[in-house]
């Protein structure tokens, strides 16, 4: 080997020993480390806290466009002009239905709050069965026991209320969906009166949706204040 | 009738009994259709919840297995009087010989008392020996049927035992099968089936007494070999014989698998008392404690630690890009003017098929037994350093500690974070049927 050569090797070794070093090094620094390689890590009824405060301003959003729709409404049926009643009513629909949208999407059963709840719900599953797990001299084991199991249920009735919520704001989405048409060729054909009058029924029937978004999220404040153990 | 392809799932309604049959070519192999009404943890609660060919019945007769005819079989499920704690019915069918490829087209239909009946055929199969046909499981206040089609190497012994029966083995071994890596492992060997009755003529006199001498024999050997096995194992069993009585009542009352590793130690129980008044059966499953047991050494436990931080990873990253395409496939629907392109549909379908494949339950159940190994090694240690006063050992010992405490921390959110990952897969499953349901297929 000609003798140049031998300079840069030496000069490559603490380099070679470097990158050696970084190899080995997820050997000895991940032992215990592979939960902290989740992005998604954190203290799940943390996450559910702060979904749930998410849906309340998505419910409070849409009660605060219908409280308008309805006030748009009444000004819509004061208009004169018919092209114009035609386009707010247009315009106000519209709206509404992507509030909708919004309300499907925050319910969705792979939404960050059903993600969110369900994460909270299975980490009190395992929470349980760690207790179960323990001797029964453990302290608080069966007393833990019963509260987390209690707790369970509730997360399965918030599941069940967010379900049910879903096919609501689904109804709903149909319904203005098809009222929409409606309306507009009634206004077509001079039914105003009539047409402002579904628009109504429409719009009030959102209210609805925001009341079983309340309910999940007073359930899911109940299951959230059930899933922690009796302390030792 | 609405047939169900491979991954996909539909709700059934579950008012009084459903009928699953199973039809499958009869001039083919003996099919052994086997049910495990599974709980949460993907484990039966009991065996009494393993319904097959020498226990055709679960408590109460909610779940009945017959088979009527050759190359059918019928389950008849009551889900409405289930016990809360029995989460899905997993229908699966194992061969004594062969393959399921051999088997492909055959079909399992549900049908409900009332409503539309379901169905799934097999159109794809391996060289597997056993395979989850589908599994009904609970969904909000209803249930939902699934239909898996995945294989399962190596026979019924394994399945039975990834769903926790505790299979009486002919010899037993200290090696429990890591559960399979996401990639596709090679096939284990075939276990062989239980030797089923069959009538023989009587046998002539002379041979017959031939045969009773060699059976005594036999059981004159097992007997001193049993004898043998209790002095070196349990020998408190021979100084007092009501332990033994103590350990059958626990065993019977709480219905505890037999475990030949690692043991909780017991209080020293004096002769004579033994007749305590044994524990209620009416105890809930849910409050009974089975002492915890490790079948691994300690390198063994951190080589299956590393093994299962791996798979925990690659899980979690393959459920990650399965939400996130989700996400884009449902935006794609929602602002589509046109027909759903076909690979829209195609790729739902694949996501179906790869995310039902994911050993999530596997290593969640790995996870737990791993943790429970951590515990006890964390006792041991800590039993190990009140014991022990030289300094350099006891700084050894605390590091050992340390790294057991570590290892079951993480080990507890690994487990948490894969029975999330359970879940979500299944509501990811849901999320990409209703993308294809979406598009009219």
């Amino acid at each position: 080997m000609p003798d140049r050569f031998i300079p840069a090797r030496l000069r490559l070794r603490p380099g070679l020993l470097l990158c050696a070093l970084l190899l080995s090094a997820p050997l000895w620094a991940q032992e215990g480390q592979y939960s902290a390689r989740n992005p998604n890590r954190s203290n799940p009824t943390v996450i559910l806290e702060a979904e749930m405060s998410n849906i309340r301003a998505s419910s409070a959003q849409l009660g605060a466009r219908i409280q308008t729709a309805m006030e748009k409404l009444e000004e819509v049926a004061r208009l004169t002009s018919e092209q114009e009643k035609e386009a707010q009513v247009d315009s106000l629909f519209f709206t509404l239905r992507d509030e909708v949208y919004g309300v499907l999407n925050k319910l969705d059963l792979n939404s960050d709050f059903a993600d969110a709840l369900n994460r909270a719900k299975e980490g009190t599953i395992v929470l349980k069965s760690w207790y179960e797990r323990q001797p029964p001299d453990y302290p608080n084991r069966e007393q833990s026991i019963a509260q987390l199991e209690r707790a369970i249920q509730e997360y399965d009735i918030v599941d069940e209320r967010l379900n049910q919520s879903r096919t609501l704001a689904q109804e709903k989405l149909s319904t203005i969906m098809r009222q929409h048409r409606v309306i507009l060729q009634e206004m077509k054909i001079g039914k105003v009166l009539e047409a402002i009058a579904a628009a109504r029924s429409v719009v009030e029937g959102l209210n609805d949706i925001t009341q079983a978004m309340t309910v999940v999220e007073q359930k899911t404040q109940q299951s959230l204040q059930a899933s922690v153990p009796i302390a030792n | 009738m609405k047939t169900l392809p491979k991954g996909a799932n539909a709700p059934l309604s579950s008012a009084g009994t459903v009928r699953i049959e199973l039809c499958w070519p009869p001039n083919r192999d003996t099919l052994d259709v086997v049910c495990f009404a599974v709980g949460a943890d993907g484990r039966i609660p009991s065996d009494d919840w393993f319904v097959f060919y020498n226990q055709p019945q679960a408590p109460g007769g909610v779940v009945a297995l017959s088979t009527p005819a050759a190359g059918r079989a019928e389950i008849r499920v009551q889900p409405e009087c289930l016990p809360a704690g029995v989460d899905r019915l997993v229908i699966a069918a194992a061969l004594s010989h062969g393959a399921f490829r051999d088997l492909i087209g055959a079909r399992l239909t549900a049908t409900p008392a009332a409503g539309e009946p379901l169905a799934f055929e097999l159109t794809e199969a391996g060289d597997e020996q056993a395979l989850i046909f589908a599994e009904l499981y609970r969904h909000g206040s209803g249930w939902k049927l699934r239909a898996i089609g995945q294989g399962f190497r190596g026979g019924l012994q394994p399945l039975a035992e990834h769903f926790g029966v505790a299979v009486a083995e002919e010899a037993t071994t200290s090696e429990t099968p890591i559960p399979p890596p996401i990639e596709p492992s090679p096939s284990a060997p075939t276990p062989p089936r239980p030797i089923p009755l069959e009538s023989t003529p009587p046998p002539e006199p002379r041979r017959r007494r031939a045969r009773r001498l060699t059976r005594l024999l036999t059981l004159s050997v097992l007997l001193a070999a049993a004898t043998g096995a209790v002095w070196f194992f349990k020998p408190a069993w021979l100084a007092f014989p009501g332990e033994l009585w103590t350990d059958l009542r626990d065993r019977l009352a709480y219905g505890a698998p037999p475990t030949t590793a690692l043991e909780a130690p017991q209080p020293a129980t004096p002769a004579g008392i033994g007749t305590e008044t044994p524990p209620s059966r009416s105890r809930p499953t849910s409050m009974r404690y089975q002492a915890p047991t490790c079948p691994w050494d300690d390198t063994q436990v951190f080589e299956r630690y590393h093994a299962l931080g791996e798979n925990y990873v690659r899980i979690l990253q393959r459920v990650e890009h399965s939400n996130k395409l989700l996400g884009k496939w449902r935006q794609e629907l929602r602002r589509s003017t046109d027909a759903c392109p076909t690979t829209l549909v195609d790729g739902n379908r694949q996501e179906i098929e790869q995310l039902s494949q994911l050993p999530v339950s596997a290593w969640m159940e790995e996870a737990t037994k791993l943790n429970g190994c951590a515990g006890l090694m964390i006792k041991r240690l800590d039993k190990e350093l009140n014991q022990e006063s030289r300094p350099i050992l006891i700084q050894r010992l605390v590091r050992e500690a340390d790294r057991a405490r570590n290892l079951e921390s993480d080990l507890t959110d690994i487990a948490r974070d894969l029975a999330y990952l359970r879940n979500k897969t299944a509501r990811l499953l849901d999320g990409f049927q209703e993308n294809i349901e979406a598009c009219g297929h």
